[in-house]
């Protein structure tokens, strides 16, 4: 009786207490086993965040590894509003921190939801001081997501050509747009654990991402930069200059060392206007700047000669119409070279008449004129050259001095680079890559006689190119100035395209240089006083920045 | 007894299982916490470095230039130098 009592409480004891723990063991069982994913799906609804980090968008190059534009960390900042604590404080230092108007800060955050974007795009110290701000000071109720922000570091040089990105970091023009897929990476997953108290207990990364790839460009950002100072001076300094263009290329492979617009936009809030490469985007008649290769082309078929003479006298008469030289002038009788150095319409003419119709539409696409050159940006337009069975006589003869065609920049480039290398049709490129050759142009003695001759003009002090000579860099080229033709208004006075077209040094191009600008109330805006002399200061900045070196044996030197 | 021993090391089990996982989780959080200061550094050299990029860009150094009164390359400070073969001038 004694030693039962003991056994029968202990099996009773253990009983109920194997009853207890099969009946824990079977809820584990049933919360651990059965039911598993789904508290684990619970669980992690509660303490695991999953981040989501946009990947890197690629970098854009120069040629010489200098980076153009490039990601740099920055935040996307959000507002819980059902968080927040200290609403007034928030906008204080919203408007304080982001520079955000208070309007709008005051709209957000009174804003009854959960989830509304203060500023997706903050710059990454700014970012910083608010979130430390407003832990100091216990403002709840911001959520900040790390991002990346397009950035520049040499400013706005060459944005034209690069483009910009959206707020969603998709590229919206230029080479960002056309280059999107590649440039564009995928985002990085990262899950974090948080325990009770927020904080983060551990974190895996669930999908790597994959960094956007980088983009090496042929533009030279010395080269670039001296254009578009050259272009922002010229700007300020020629009467009534509206905007305008340098495009520099290396003749012997198409490349573009620069492309520069004028205005330049600002990088941070960039006027689409002023993103437009025109250069590309849009036709303007070339004017005197043709005369060059309307030269070249008379040498190939041999009906000119540079010493051969001709009437300059003003207005030559073609089918009953006069057509005038610059201010009406007559020069009498002068040989081809002096026709070319004080860019004599009338003589030009003649010379187109010889050359005939048919002979110079089709000279005119080989150069490339009237079709797409390929380069790698948006928006290429083709120019505008009708079918030579659409050409009156008058069309042939205004033809010679680039009036009655449209060609855009980088056809007029590809051109000039055509004369330079010899009369190789090469494809305009802003990528590096084997080089393209479209074509024939012209042949190597035609393009060698026509660069003497321009090469001889810019020497010349009575040429209208004179301005454009550099001592020691055998510079050679062609002005030109034509008004433009508006709509309804036929050909405005006022409204003038002027150009310089060179290269150098003339024997054996290395560069040709387009200077291109426009206005649209001058109508005394005339390409020596503004176009030619911005070629001749092109190259003296790079002479300066030594990019090119002198190859005469006179040379440019710098006193005091 | 030999209950009594069993239990005890058992239950020394559970404690030292108890205990690493303890220290794994400690671990765990303090390598979350290593790589998330990582890629704050990481994103502050990227930053610092566009800042040094900028600064030492060509637009920066020619505002630095005219600010120290360095004129810009101009025709009346230009001369020139001939040269001749051997690179003497004359």
């Amino acid at each position: 009786m004694g030693t039962e009592l003991p056994v029968r409480r202990g099996a009773v004891a253990f009983l109920v207490l194997a009853v207890g723990g099969l009946a824990v063991l079977g809820r584990l069982v049933q919360l651990q086993v059965v039911e598993h994913s789904r508290w684990v799906r619970a669980a992690q609804a509660v303490q695991e965040d999953l981040i989501e980090l946009p990947s890197r968008r690629g970098t854009i190059y120069d040629r010489n590894g200098t980076a153009l534009a490039y990601d740099v960390p920055a935040w996307a900042i959000a507002l819980d509003n059902s968080l927040i604590t200290k609403p007034e404080l928030l906008v204080d230092l919203a408007v304080r921190e982001l520079g955000l108007p208070r309007s709008e800060v005051l709209t957000k955050v009174y804003r009854e939801g959960y989830f509304t974007w203060l500023d997706r795009k903050v710059d990454y110290e700014a970012g910083r001081r608010l979130r430390d701000r407003a832990r100091e000071l216990g403002a709840r109720g911001l959520l900040f997501f790390p991002t990346w922000k397009r950035a520049y570091p040499q400013g706005p040089l060459a944005l034209p050509v690069l483009g910009v990105v959206g707020v969603d970091g998709e590229g919206l023009a230029g080479l960002e747009l056309v280059f999107d897929s590649q440039l564009r990476g995928k985002p990085q997953r990262i899950r974090v654990l948080r325990n009770a108290r927020g904080q983060v207990q551990d974190l895996w990364v669930e999908s790597q991402g994959v960094p956007g790839k980088d983009l090496r460009l042929t533009l030279d950002s010395r080269i670039q930069w001296a254009c578009e100072e050259e272009i922002e001076d010229g700007l300020s300094k020629y009467a009534g200059a509206e905007r305008g263009f340098a495009l520099m290329m290396d003749p012997r492979t198409g490349e573009v060392l620069a492309l520069a617009h004028g205005p330049r936009p600002d990088p941070e809030k960039p006027d689409p206007a002023l993103l437009n490469p025109w250069a590309i985007t849009q036709v303007f008649e070339p004017g005197s700047t043709f005369k060059a290769l309307t030269g070249m082309i008379a040498f190939e078929l041999g009906v000119a000669g540079e010493e051969e003479l001709f009437s300059g006298d003003s207005p030559f008469v073609v089918r009953g119409v006069p057509i005038k030289n610059a201010r009406g002038q007559s020069y009498g009788t002068v040989d081809f070279k002096r026709a070319m150095a004080q860019s004599i319409n009338t003589v030009f003419v003649q010379v187109a008449l010889r050359v005939g119709k048919d002979r110079m539409v089709e000279h005119l696409r080989r150069l490339g004129f009237g079709a797409r050159t390929g380069i790698e940006l948006p928006g290429e337009v083709e120019g505008i050259v009708r079918p030579s069975d659409k050409w009156t006589e008058l069309d042939l003869a205004v033809s010679s001095f680039g009036q009655g065609i449209a060609v855009t920049g980088i056809q007029l480039g590809t051109a000039f680079c055509a004369m330079a290398n010899g009369g190789n049709l090469v494809c305009p490129r802003l990528l590096p890559g084997p080089t393209e050759v479209r074509g024939r142009a012209a042949s190597p003695q035609a393009c060698e006689r026509i660069r003497a001759v321009l090469g001889y003009i810019v020497g010349l002090q009575a040429s209208t190119g004179w301005l454009a000579y550099v001592p020691g860099y055998k510079v050679g080229g062609k002005s030109g100035t034509a008004e433009m033709a508006v709509p309804g208004r036929g050909y405005v006075p006022d409204h003038v395209t002027t150009g310089m077209a060179a290269f150098f040094p003339w024997d054996r191009p290395e560069y040709v240089l387009i200077v291109v600008y426009q206005t649209t109330d001058n109508p005394e805006f005339w390409s020596g006083q503004n176009a030619v002399p911005s070629a001749g200061n092109i190259v003296r900045r790079l002479a300066a920045l030594g990019v090119i070196r002198p190859y005469d044996k006179t040379a440019l030197g710098r006193s005091g | 007894m030999a209950l009594i021993s069993l239990g005890v090391i058992v239950a020394g089990l559970v404690l030292l299982y108890l205990w690493q996982g303890a220290i794994l989780a400690s671990l765990r959080s303090q390598r979350a916490s290593a790589l998330l200061s990582l890629q704050d550094l990481e994103r502050t050299r990227l930053h610092l470095e566009y800042q040094v990029e900028q600064a030492y860009s060509l637009d920066a150094l020619a505002d630095k230039a005219r600010k120290l009164g360095m004129v810009p390359f101009d025709d009346k400070r230009t001369r020139v130098v001939v040269l001749d073969g051997d690179g003497t001038s004359r």
